[in-house]
């Protein structure tokens, strides 16, 4: 079996390399199709496949590799996930794959690193899995080190500490562990962040009248609701019978274009949302410029700049494995160790991304975090500034 | 009906499950085509069906329980799921996987107990809204228990089972595993409805109070159905558990108890081989649509997979009516009829 | 003192929103016999029509003309149903009727998939936004219209099930297919309306519910938390059900305030089905339902 697979693939290899005369490498990634996030999901592939056509005719051609993109319909499902990878393994022996979501992340995190093929996400990473040594990687920080950012920038402009009431699910891993992180901000700066309260509730609640009540007792000044759009439309609601207006902070799954489906961009004036690329409506984005030129499909928007900047962060990865290894000899093993073994630059990221930096004691950017944050202002979403927000440094909680 | 010229010269020979000679040896080519699977075959076909046969196990389960006793589960996914969190658990603890099965088995048996004890009071539609309870109530007790319990939101990593220090995580290693347990469970579903339980089962099912009036007990026997089903729930998720290499409750829902119970309605509800007819057609259909439309996504086409796992679900609803309206027995009966439709070919059947 | 009645008010409002849709279970049991397991996802197939005529047309219909539109294509989506799946099943065991309920689960989750989409929306604004207040409270205007709704509601379906011909001829259906059947009642006739009124009565609470929130597949866990309190109230019982919610609703705001901070937040969602295995051992037949039950 072994032999034959071997045989074949060398085969393939030989076919390949007689009629293009370039190496190719498979990339896959997880997609979600028919889950929760199916409404986004062309324009999160349109964003990866653009920058994957960019590359492969701007600098592949140049390299003599040419880059393949597999995407699978994994339905957010660990499940799917299980039963595919093993075959993705043999099949297409993928240098990386790009992970969406924590289906990918806890079926996968574990057999990373005995399959030797590193991951790279899109969605931020959560404290949960901040292990050393994994082969699990994000482009983003912690949703709590992108709340952070946001937060400390905030905290800058007034006296005193800022205070923060947050309303999450408890049956949620993630957006639990989103309030565990801005409580261990809280407590490591006691003298610029105060966490009020945290306020239960279900992902799609009837009313959270009772809840904001108890949260707006403590006159918080922002309040973050990093689970689900309705989470957010019912807390600006509530907010609304209340007669309180505080800025409300979300992530980007549950973001301002997302929240704006169901309210009005008036209603959410002075709403903000966090992470850590690039905001999409930022001026002159060259990526952005990749996009309209080699994009297919899609529209630009949050998802799809995210999945860009996932696959401009890869491609990258893979010119430093070629650099380091040649060009026919990229493997998971050669991706992981460029991913860990060079800085990347804004600039070579196309301004997609903040300057990274990794290394093998989490599973996301170390060094001087950067966030960045959109606001709602005068009725339309906009960057908050130009400029990256410095995050301030926190321990694993 | 047995063809002709097939006679007994014994009750033993009778009571067989395969009567005939030519049975048995059909039986013994399938079990060796399956055991030498993994050397002529790709791992995606591995995965699928490793993971058929898990759902094979639970449907088993179900069909002790509902097929057999009547008694409604809209639970079986729970159970699976706490059958998964105890070997989660117990393997997390060093214990050997030949211990944590039947461990988790017996624990997830344990459980359902609980939730037939109700049986004393009540029955038919409102027996199965005790299970529909557990099934609501399984995600929140395990969230709301501590982290250290049993990973509470996290969930938690399993280690692959080992055997004499060899990993049996590999896709062909764990094939074999599964098939091995995927057997165990058919040879009891078969000879279940032959014993002492099954008869009494069987009683139950078409008539409590006769059966009560015949001396059987019938609450127990109802609360025995619920733990001999939970018991296949168990092992299928112990197994599950060391499939995924990672449990979180979000793989165990009622909707995928609401597939469980679609599945063995399809295959039939009244025979064993409805539930192996039932996990295979929609197992072949569910991943055949999707299949299609991974290869649709990546030929660039721009055809999204949106509408599949919709379809799936049009097309499953679809047959458990079409079983229930017009063929209550399911596909085990129509492959039943079709055999002897060749059997007395050309003559009409009846 | 005044967070516990705040407490209570508020509960008590999202608690009559749960008999609500508790009573669109009533009303198909009373009149056929069929506890329908989908009802949260015919409560969602409602929102979505509703959706549909409101925003998704692309014209901008006048939102009482939209309402009616809403209406109509529910009795002709109630009588598919009965039509389709529960005609042919006439006479069937009760087992065949709860699978058959589980079916439609599964089909209406995927038809709303494959017409609207998975995607979250913004459902219509129906009701009016914002709060009352009441002295030291605030009420919810959306959910007290609900309430009041609920209550007229439950009267008016209480004198058609005891007083109209109709209604009674209903029940009779409902104590035993065969018998009604011999005795000329026309069970089909009985179901279609029993159908017909559970899918308009869902969509009345979805339309309390989901007014100006977000609409998804998802909300349609919102049967699974109104059927223990059906239960409570009893199948039968048109007036018990929203007392039922009303209990149940109280209850479980007062777990989430007093007892989520103790218990990890499991408090709250255990309470309602805890009640309903409590209500299934020591009541089974509920508050106020017939004491026919089928009991050992």
């Amino acid at each position: 079996m072994k032999l034959r697979t071997t045989l074949l693939a060398g085969a393939a290899a030989l076919c390949l390399a007689a009629t293009a005369n370039a190496e190719t490498y498979t990339v896959t990634a997880s997609a979600d199709y028919s889950g929760p996030f199916a409404d986004v999901m062309p324009d999160a592939m349109a964003g990866l496949q653009a920058v994957v056509d960019y590359w492969n005719a701007e600098v592949g051609e140049g390299l003599g590799v040419d880059v393949n993109l597999k995407i699978y319909d994994m339905r957010y499902d660990a499940a799917e996930i299980a039963k595919t990878w093993p075959s993705i393994l043999s099949s297409d022996q993928p240098i990386m794959h790009l992970g969406f979501g924590s289906p990918d992340l806890v079926t996968l995190m574990g057999r990373l690193p005995d399959d030797k093929v590193p991951m790279l996400l899109g969605t931020a990473m959560v404290g949960l899995v901040w292990n050393e040594n994994g082969w699990h990687f994000s482009i983003r920080p912690t949703y709590s080190h992108e709340f952070a950012g946001l937060f400390s920038h905030l905290q800058e402009g007034q006296d005193g500490p800022l205070k923060i009431a947050a309303l999450s699910t408890q049956n949620q891993a993630g957006f639990v562990d989103q309030v565990n992180g801005v409580k261990q901000l809280a407590s490591q700066y006691p003298d610029r962040f105060t966490v009020t309260s945290t306020q239960w509730a279900e992902t799609a609640p009837v009313s959270l009248t009772a809840q904001m009540r108890a949260a707006l007792a403590d006159e918080p000044d922002v309040i973050l609701v990093g689970g689900t759009t309705a989470q957010v439309i019912a807390s600006a609601k509530a907010m609304d019978e209340l007669g309180a207006d505080v800025p409300i902070v979300m992530s980007t799954h549950n973001g301002l274009s997302e929240v704006s489906k169901g309210l009005s961009l008036d209603q959410m004036e002075g709403f903000y949302s966090a992470f850590s690329f690039a905001p999409p409506e930022k001026a002159d984005l060259p990526i952005r410029a990749v996009f309209e030129e080699h994009g297919k499909d899609g529209q630009w928007g949050t998802i799809t700049e995210q999945s860009a900047a996932q696959a401009i962060l890869a491609l990258r990865v893979l010119e430093n494995a070629i650099a380091t290894v040649g060009a026919e000899n990229v493997d998971g093993q050669a991706m992981h160790d460029a991913l860990l073994g060079h800085t990347y630059s804004e600039e070579s990221l196309m301004g997609a991304l903040p300057t990274l930096d990794f290394d093998a004691t989490a599973p996301f950017p170390v060094g001087d975090i950067k966030a960045s944050a959109t606001v709602v202002r005068d009725g339309a979403i906009v960057a908050v500034q130009d400029d990256w927000f410095a995050v301030p440094a926190l321990e694993k909680w | 009906m047995r063809p002709t010229g097939i006679s007994f010269d014994s009750f033993t020979a009778e009571a067989r499950v395969l009567e005939t000679r030519r049975a048995r040896v059909w039986l013994l080519v399938l079990c060796a085509v399956l055991l030498v699977l993994p050397f002529v075959s790709g791992p995606w076909l591995l995965g699928q069906l490793s993971y058929a046969f898990i759902t094979l196990i639970a449907v088993y389960g179900l069909f002790v329980t509902v097929g057999m006793a009547g008694q409604i589960n809209i639970a079986q996914s729970a159970f699976v799921g706490v059958g998964a969190f105890t070997a989660a658990k117990l393997s997390g603890l060093g214990v050997p996987f030949w211990i944590v099965i039947p461990a988790a088995a017996l624990i997830t048996g344990a459980i359902s107990v609980l939730f037939a004890l109700p049986a004393a009071r009540v029955k038919g539609f409102y027996l199965a809204l005790t299970t529909l309870a557990a099934q609501v109530m399984f995600p929140i007790v395990i969230l709301a228990l501590p982290m250290s319990w049993l990973g509470g939101l996290v969930g938690m990593p399993v280690v692959a089972p080992k055997l004499f220090g060899h990993s049996l995580g590999g896709p062909k290693e764990f094939y074999w595993l599964a098939l091995l347990f995927a057997a165990v469970a058919t040879w009891c579903a078969f000879n279940l409805p032959r014993s002492r339980l099954g008869r009494a089962l069987r009683a139950v099912h078409d008539n409590d109070t006769a059966a009560s009036v015949m001396g059987i007990p019938v609450t127990r026997i109802k609360i025995e159905a619920f733990f001999a089903g939970a018991l296949f729930a168990g092992v299928a998720g112990a197994l599950t558990a060391y499939f995924l290499q990672f449990v979180t409750v979000s793989s165990f829902t009622l909707f995928a108890s609401v597939w469980y119970l679609g599945m063995l309605i399809v295959g039939g509800i009244h025979s064993p081989l409805g539930p192996i007819l039932g996990v295979a057609f929609i197992t072949i259909v569910q991943e055949g649509l999707h299949k299609i439309s991974n290869l649709l996504l990546q030929s660039d086409s721009g055809i999204g997979g949106g509408a599949v796992f919709s379809l799936s679900s049009i097309l499953l609803a679809l047959c458990i009516l079409f079983a229930l309206i017009f063929e209550p027995r399911g596909l085990a009966h129509l492959w039943h009829t079709t055999k002897t439709t060749f059997r007395l070919w050309p003559f009409p059947r009846n | 003192m005044i967070t516990l009645i705040q407490t209570l008010i508020d509960g008590a409002m999202v608690g009559l929103v749960y008999g609500l849709v508790a009573i669109s279970f009533v009303v198909i049991y009373r009149a056929a016999k069929i506890i329908n397991l989908a009802q949260g996802e015919v409560l969602v197939f409602g929102a979505f029509l509703m959706w549909t005529f409101t925003e998704g047309t692309g014209y901008a219909i006048p939102l009482p003309i939209a309402l009616v539109l809403t209406m109509i294509a529910c009795v002709i989506f109630g009588a598919l149903i009965e039509r389709t799946i529960f005609r042919p099943l006439i006479g069937q065991s009760a087992f065949t009727i709860f699978m058959a309920g589980v079916a439609l689960l599964i089909l209406l989750r995927g038809v709303a998939q494959l017409v609207w989409g998975a995607q979250t929306r913004s459902a219509p604004v129906v009701l009016p936004e914002g709060a009352i207040e009441f002295g030291p409270f605030l009420v919810n205007t959306r959910l007290l219209i609900g309430a009041i709704f609920t209550v007229c509601l439950t009267q008016a379906l209480h004198l058609f099930f005891t007083r109209a011909r109709l209604g009674l001829r209903l029940a009779a259906v409902a104590e035993d297919h065969t018998t009604a059947l011999s005795l000329g009642v026309p069970v089909r006739q009985a179901i279609a309306v029993a159908w017909i009124l559970g899918t308009v009565v869902a969509t009345a609470a979805a339309a309390v519910l989901l007014s100006g929130s977000i609409l998804s597949l998802g909300v349609a866990v919102i049967g699974f938390k109104a059927l223990p309190v059906a239960l409570l109230g009893g199948m039968e019982s048109i007036r018990g059900a929203p007392l039922a919610g009303l209990i149940v609703g109280m209850f479980e705001a007062l777990a989430a305030t007093y007892l989520d901070p103790l218990t990890n937040g499991a408090a709250s969602g255990l309470l309602p089905y805890l009640l309903m295995i409590a209500v299934l051992l020591i009541r089974p037949y509920g508050l106020f339902g017939w004491q026919k039950i089928e009991r050992l």
